[in-house]
């Protein structure tokens, strides 16, 4: 990752939390919970608004809507 | 089915009207300026409301943040048993911020 700061802030936020716990039981931490982290209110909010686009009430099936998601990073030749 | 979709749309099996949406997300994605009446008539004609429209034009929108926000800022990729470890907690808890719960689940 290139922003350092962002990599090693400590944060008290959810995001945190759980990149604390990964590494006290030694396991890999994803480096997209370091962008969440950063900022506990933006990372957490997003988290919130991500899920109701995803997985909230529409026509599109979940499944289709991952699948929308897939092609448009795809698109992007984005890996995530 | 997600590989087809993703190689090939047009020879993917999924339907007609799939098709077309897949499609639009192509011009909304690479051409997004372009997109116009015309674009929506004929989606709207394979069947597509405007709900519909406005979540798959919203997905698509998120995930070109999350591509920015992840390139922008050099996230790397993760190791594929990562992918399905964070694949399967989707799956259980969607995207919101999960119970604190023992990540070595």
């Amino acid at each position: 990752m290139h922003l350092k700061d962002v990599e090693d802030r400590e944060s008290d936020g959810h995001y945190g939390r759980l990149i604390r716990m990964a590494r006290e039981v030694g396991s890999p931490v994803p480096q997209i919970w370091h962008l969440f982290a950063y900022k506990p209110r933006l990372g957490e909010a997003l988290s919130r608004f991500t899920h109701e686009v995803m997985r909230g009430p529409s026509p599109l099936s979940p499944g289709l809507r991952e699948l929308i998601a897939a092609y448009t990073s795809r698109g992007n030749q984005c890996l995530f | 089915m997600v590989k087809a979709v993703l190689e090939d749309v047009a020879t993917a099996p999924i339907s007609e009207a799939e098709k077309t949406l897949f499609a639009f997300v192509d011009t909304l994605n690479h051409r997004a300026a372009q997109v116009g009446r015309e674009d929506i008539a004929r989606l709207k004609d394979a069947g597509w409301t405007d709900e519909a429209l406005f979540d798959t034009v919203t997905v698509c929108a998120l995930f070109n943040f999350y591509n920015r926000w992840i390139d922008g800022t050099g996230v790397q990729d993760m190791p594929a048993e990562m992918y399905q470890r964070s694949g399967q907690r989707m799956a259980a808890t969607g995207y919101a911020p999960p119970p604190p719960a023992k990540p070595e689940e």
